[in-house]
């Protein structure tokens, strides 16, 4: 097992290495000059070649590629010259909103997709089995913004319920928080909850019909025993794989909903950044992404040897 | 006896009807209400700024300016026909000689951090804008201090524009004792000016709170407590949030947000007065062999467009015809200007004399972002009805900027003009003139009369004189030469609930508004 997670680890390193260098060099082929588009069209050709030559723009790019990641080493993804502020500091006050509205969305799709698919699979060809597979299949198709947008008109502006938009920490004030929450949470919670769904109802349509689980109804043993303690066990893989690619959404957020309501969280931050240029915030919030994903990927491989006792890694 | 008690009994009760009535119709009850103290008013904007802190060291853009505009001012403003006013200084006088200025400064003012306002303030802000490389004071050589009110700045030569500057950036006064304290870094998150509300805190991407600077000194200002600003960058939410009472006032919302909010009626809408942007098109005129340089064609692109009706459609009513680089009301719009209204039949007379009698194809590079992709299409199809196919290009922001300084070969590219300041002579020098930094000389022709007029209209020493060359060269660039194609301005319309008062915003340019006069029912 040792053995295996330091290899896994040497190979996310070079997974981040490759990354960095195409997130670079794709942000330096995009037309227009950063340095102009942050000083604005009244700046004189001196300040723009001022700033470039502050922002190492006017060096090669190997140089800057290689200066910029010397300080990724030391913890220091630069500054940002559209903030004036650290990437570093940007990225963890942006970063724990997107979590926190990440995790609590994708706990709700857990909780609720699992039994739907595990009802879904049990009571297949049942109206029980068709209600939610439409549902889910809607869950897939709706377009989120679209929905986002229904909620604002029904829930806010209609009927007075809930907040517009905006974030507010549970540190700060719970109730409003879980008030402003709400209407993003059932966004993002859409679609994983539709996927997850289907992938276990899926993976247990086919363990159902395996000869362990007809050995063991005619053993006498109860149907909820046999779900729980036979069919999901052997069903749980594929889902623990789609909960890793999930993962993503805990920190590159969904730029469509915090959009929409208003948060300021990690996809606005990377969107923002892209469109003003500031490379530094771009490269740094990717970087995060991709360090999180594989390492939350690591953890999803290492967890299919308890699930599935004939997975091991040798040593 | 009787009778005459009785008529001093009348003539008391006539007199003091009067006088109530003539109290009354001076107070304020009649008309205005008086301004209440006390409250917040939560303006939602589309992006948090960059820095509000340090005007000299750029970025320091608009929305830097707008935004920090409570805290930091400037030495002048501007009324609403573009004159500037007295504000932190009371005056200027021009030497004789045009050699140098002396600004008189107003008296009794003091910093958030209680440091004096003074001439010495005033030239260390002076001497770091003018020594950090930005071009506005680059003709200035020295700043003098006169007497602890009085600031001369020498010249190395003159322009008519310099004084104007002074109503923007270069004119923004931060306290010297907060920048040695802060640093360099820390004050352009953490500004200290002479403003009526001072810095209180900023959450990034969420919000910037200002609090009521008590030593403000305009005496009995401002009214409100505190000023929020909300960072909300989807229209749609902003409108949502303005609607729903979770904010008091949006800046900027999209004209098909504007009808269902006006319906409510609990908003009304603010144009921006002299500071508007301008839709118009520049061909690529200077190279022989591109069809722009043919002022048939330049004329015709202008005959085919409607812009009376793009300003019914698109813009819903607001905004107005565009024929100059300027608009309505402010001292350089030239009244005799002609342009060029719609006429489609002559736009087909004069391409079929210009060769073009079957057909002309051209390529529009254009603005994919906001309102501006909305008026591509249009006028593609008011182009299509004389015989010419604009083939459209969308860019971004980035690609469009390179574009700008790059220059565009043989297209017609769209040019989201800026009035920033109300000075025509000054935007046409920026931005629609081969004195640009822009790629505009390679690109635009550039006739000796233009280019002479707007020298004259920059080396005058008169309001007068320069009027009347900007004027000119108002004349020449449109009947005369027909060098950009105006069609109409592009409003950006702030709504407010009609709970917030006297808040001004943009009515006279694009980065003044008056929070110190701003108050909340």
């Amino acid at each position: 097992m040792t053995t295996f997670i330091i290899r896994r680890l040497i190979q996310t390193f070079f997974v981040l290495i490759l990354v960095s260098i195409i997130t670079f060099l794709i942000l330096h082929m995009l037309p227009g000059d950063p340095a102009r588009i942050m000083l604005g069209q009244d700046a004189s050709q001196e300040q723009v070649d001022i700033l470039r030559h502050e922002l190492w723009l006017d060096r090669p790019l190997i140089v800057q590629y290689f200066q910029w990641l010397v300080n990724v080493f030391q913890g220091d993804f630069g500054k940002s010259m559209s903030y004036h502020e650290d990437v570093n500091r940007l990225i963890l006050l942006h970063l724990p909103v997107t979590f926190y509205l990440g995790l609590v969305a994708m706990i709700i799709s857990v909780i609720l997709a699992i039994p739907l698919g595990i009802i879904s699979a049990v009571r297949r060809g049942k109206v029980l089995d068709s209600v939610i597979s439409v549902s889910a299949n809607m869950g897939m198709a709706i377009p989120i913004f679209w929905l986002g947008v229904l909620f604002v008109y029904l829930l806010s502006l209609k009927l007075g319920w809930l907040p517009v938009q905006g974030y507010t920490s549970p540190f700060d004030d719970l109730w409003l928080s879980v008030k402003k929450m709400v209407m993003p949470v059932i966004c993002l919670t859409v679609v994983p909850l539709a996927t997850i769904t289907r992938q276990t109802r899926s993976s247990m349509l086919e363990v159902i019909r395996q000869d362990y689980i007809r050995t063991a109804r005619s053993k006498g043993l109860k149907q909820r025993v046999i779900i729980t303690g036979h069919a999901l066990k052997n069903a749980i893989i594929p889902i623990v794989t789609l909960l890793g690619v999930q993962m993503r959404y805990l920190v590159g957020g969904s730029v469509l909903t915090e959009s929409v309501f208003n948060i300021p969280g990690m996809g606005r931050l990377m969107v923002r950044a892209v469109f003003d240029k500031d490379f530094l915030i771009v490269q740094g919030c990717i970087m995060t992404v991709a360090i999180v994903v594989t390492l939350a990927n690591l953890a999803v491989d290492i967890s299919y040897g308890y699930f599935d006792p004939r997975i091991r890694y040798e040593e | 006896m009787e009778n005459r008690r009785k008529l001093g009994k009348i003539v008391l009760i006539g007199v003091s009807l009067c006088l109530a009535a003539v109290l009354f119709f001076l107070s304020p009850m009649a008309g205005e209400a008086a301004p209440k103290y006390g409250g917040t008013a939560k303006l939602a904007v589309a992006r948090d700024p960059g820095q509000i802190g340090d005007p000299a060291t750029r970025p320091f853009n608009l929305t830097d300016f707008r935004l920090s505009a409570p805290i930091l001012e400037t030495l002048f403003r501007y009324d609403t026909k573009g004159m500037m006013i007295p504000w932190l200084a009371t005056g200027y006088e021009i030497a004789k000689d045009l050699k140098s200025i002396t600004i008189t400064l107003r008296k009794g003012i003091k910093f958030q951090d209680g440091t004096d306002f003074n001439a010495e303030a005033v030239k260390w802000n002076l001497d770091r804008y003018r020594t950090s490389k930005n071009p506005e004071l680059q003709t200035v050589s020295s700043v003098e201090i006169v007497d602890p009110y009085s600031v001369k700045l020498n010249l190395s030569s003159w322009s008519s524009t310099l004084v104007d500057n002074f109503t923007l950036y270069p004119g923004l006064m931060i306290s010297p004792t907060a920048f040695k304290e802060r640093g360099p870094d820390k004050i352009k998150l953490d500004p200290v000016g002479t403003g009526p509300f001072k810095f209180k805190s900023w959450q990034r991407n969420t919000s910037l709170k200002l609090e009521k600077f008590d030593g403000y000194w305009q005496k009995g200002k401002p009214y409100l407590d505190e000023i929020e600003y909300l960072f909300i960058s989807t229209p749609m939410t902003r409108a949502s949030a303005l609607k729903a009472g979770e904010v008091d006032g949006v800046m900027t919302v999209e004209f098909q947000f504007l009808k269902d909010l006006m319906a409510t009626g609990n908003f009304y809408t603010l144009e921006p007065g002299l500071s508007n942007i301008l839709i118009c098109y520049i061909g690529d005129s200077a190279h022989p062999d591109s069809p722009f340089s043919d002022i048939r064609v330049r004329r015709a692109l202008n005959y085919a467009v409607d812009s009376k009706q793009m300003v019914e459609t698109i813009n819903y009513g607001y905004g107005e015809v565009l024929n100059q680089y300027g608009t309505k009301g402010s001292w350089g719009y030239n009244p005799n200007v002609k342009g060029y209204p719609y006429d489609p039949e002559k736009a087909k007379k004069l391409l079929a004399e210009a060769g073009y009698g079957d057909g002309l194809n051209i390529t529009l590079t254009g603005a994919s972002w906001g309102t501006y992709a909305y008026y591509h299409p249009a006028i593609q199809a008011y182009l299509r009805q004389v015989g010419i196919n604009a083939e459209i290009i969308l860019d971004d922001p980035g690609k469009h900027d390179a574009l700008l300084y790059k220059g565009w070969n043989k297209t017609w590219m769209h040019q989201a003009g800026r009035l920033i300041i109300p000075d025509a002579a000054n935007n046409l020098m920026v931005y629609a003139s081969c004195m640009s930094d822009m790629a505009l000389k390679g690109t635009m022709l550039c006739p000796d009369d233009f280019m002479d007029a707007l020298k004259k209209a920059q080396e005058a020493s008169d309001f007068e004189t320069k009027q009347k060359w900007t004027w000119e060269a108002q004349r020449l660039m449109v009947d005369e030469y027909c060098l950009i194609n105006f069609y109409i301005t592009c409003p950006r319309v702030q709504v407010f609930n009609k709970k917030l008062h006297d808040i001004n915003w943009e009515v006279t340019t694009t980065v003044h508004w008056t929070p110190e006069d701003t108050w909340k029912d």
